[in-house]
């Protein structure tokens, strides 16, 4: 037990989990080509996933003793001014864990409503493929984005900021096993409250109708208490990846693509201060001469060629006045936003 | 000395994993098998594209897409396959050798463009419209 803080010296589940997901990742791929299972596997973009899981653990231990270190002082010190000190218990675990999700839930969504956010998280949603690969595909310097100070409400709420740190390997240590398309619904009361591969696989979709939704860790009844849950239809499957996808193998460019992209949108000229600053943290697709679309966009131009879809779940119920100029068979976006 | 170790093995097991699916048949590059094909991919895309001419890698890979307004371009991306709409202005660099030819865009997402038509009157085609839509570098080997 640490004397100043009362905790236990907890587990680091990412040093355990590296072999669990590799020999998880054989078996899907093994599951999958040699039974019937829904699945698939590609050789580069498989490679490509695990490679940028690779560098996010790198970067974890490269800056563990500098920037994040430096997180943890910083919370500690923050912990000093909570008002009650909750001891570690199964119970106040719990309480931290699901506390944390819904914590998790709002910076997730914020991930992918404001380009700031989304620069870092498209990472792991630039595959075209899901499956438990896919889950590895993640950003390398997501510090750098600031969402850690979502995390001092719960500090001052009297949650150690280790236990904060346990409660949140394991919500994503959860996370892993839900990228995978080899597993199809679960029991209702599974998927009434819990986040399950099929509510994820919509996450990754990029049909119009799927865009910005289920952004649940591991309860999905935030998704549902907050308005933004739609369930998979089988009648609709899941397109992977981005809007605009992207075209390369390339680590550091996967890495890097959208703060590039973020960083020459900032800088054309004769923008106004307004302008420069929307195109960082203005919801992706944002363009100051309207060329792009967002979300809100894609789902409005696709109930404008699909007016008997509008309302449906995932899609607004108004119809744009803007005229359909072809039909289109599927639910993919009309033209290729920034995201 | 510990991270050395984690890299090497983790870089081992990505290569071990790479080999597993490699040698299971997972490679293969998406081939778009005509014309048609093109073009339905391309308005999956892009539906509101108005394709004017369509002219296809000779490996089905690829093609180049005259667009009522601009050009398009398409290609296997592992299994599926990637569409884009562009200008003579994201051309950042236009090169041909023989049949071949060489995009470099502006698109940091998507550098590098190919395409082998086997034809080099196609080719030279495509060659002059693009490039002489812009003020790209030309480099022409044959």
């Amino acid at each position: 037990m640490n004397d100043l803080t009362d905790m236990p010296e907890l587990p680091d589940i990412a040093s355990y989990a590296a072999p669990i997901y590799v020999g998880l990742i054989v078996a899907e791929i093994l599951f999958v080509h040699f039974s019937r299972a829904k699945g698939s596997y590609e050789t580069r973009d498989a490679s490509t996933s695990i490679a940028m899981g690779l560098g996010n653990v790198t970067s974890g231990i490269i800056f563990a003793t500098t920037v994040y270190a430096g997180i943890f002082a910083f919370f500690l010190w923050i912990y000093r001014f909570a008002p009650v000190k909750w001891e570690f218990g199964i119970l106040s675990l719990l309480a931290c864990f699901v506390l944390d999700d819904l914590r998790y839930y709002w910076v997730h969504r914020f991930s992918h409503t404001i380009r700031w956010g989304w620069a870092d998280h498209v990472i792991h949603h630039s595959s075209q493929h899901f499956n438990l690969s896919t889950a590895l595909r993640q950003p390398w310097f997501s510090f750098a984005k600031g969402y850690f100070v979502s995390v001092i409400p719960l500090v001052l709420l009297g949650f150690h900021p280790a236990m904060i740190a346990f409660a949140g390997s394991i919500n994503l240590f959860y996370q892993f096993f839900i990228h995978t398309e080899a597993v199809g619904k679960m029991p209702k009361w599974v998927e009434a409250v819990m986040n399950t591969p099929s509510h994820h696989r919509v996450h990754h979709g990029r049909n119009a109708r799927y865009l910005d939704s289920n952004y649940a860790g591991v309860f999905i009844v935030w998704d549902r208490l907050f308005g933004t849950f739609v369930e998979e239809d089988d009648s609709h499957p899941v397109r992977y990846g981005l809007v605009k996808n992207i075209g390369t193998y390339n680590p550091l460019r996967v890495a890097t693509h959208e703060y590039v992209g973020m960083w020459r949108d900032a800088t054309l000229p004769g923008l106004s201060v307004k302008q420069r600053l929307a195109y960082v943290f203005a919801p992706p697709g944002w363009s100051h001469d309207g060329s792009r679309k967002s979300s809100a966009d894609i789902k409005l131009d696709f109930i404008s060629r699909h007016p008997d879809e509008a309302g449906k779940p995932g899609l607004p119920g108004t119809i744009s006045v803007k005229p359909a100029p072809m039909s289109d068979l599927t639910d993919l976006p009309s033209e290729p936003a920034a995201r | 000395m510990m991270l050395v170790l984690y890299l090497a093995g983790s870089a081992i097991a990505i290569g071990l994993i790479a080999l597993l699916i490699h040698r299971l048949g997972h490679s293969a590059e998406h081939e778009f098998a005509d014309e048609a094909a093109v073009r339905q991919a391309f308005v999956e895309e892009f539906p509101d594209a108005a394709i004017a001419r369509v002219d296809l890698a000779a490996n089905g890979r690829a093609a180049l897409i005259v667009l009522n307004e601009g050009y398009g371009l398409i290609r296997a991306m592992g299994r599926y396959s990637l569409a884009r709409q562009f200008t003579s202005g994201d051309i950042h660099r236009l090169s041909r050798e023989a049949a071949t030819l060489r995009l470099r865009l502006t698109d940091y997402a998507d550098p590098v463009f190919v395409i082998d038509f086997g034809k080099e009157d196609t080719a030279t085609r495509w060659e002059e419209l693009l490039g002489s839509a812009n003020g790209t570098t030309r480099e022409t080997t044959r």
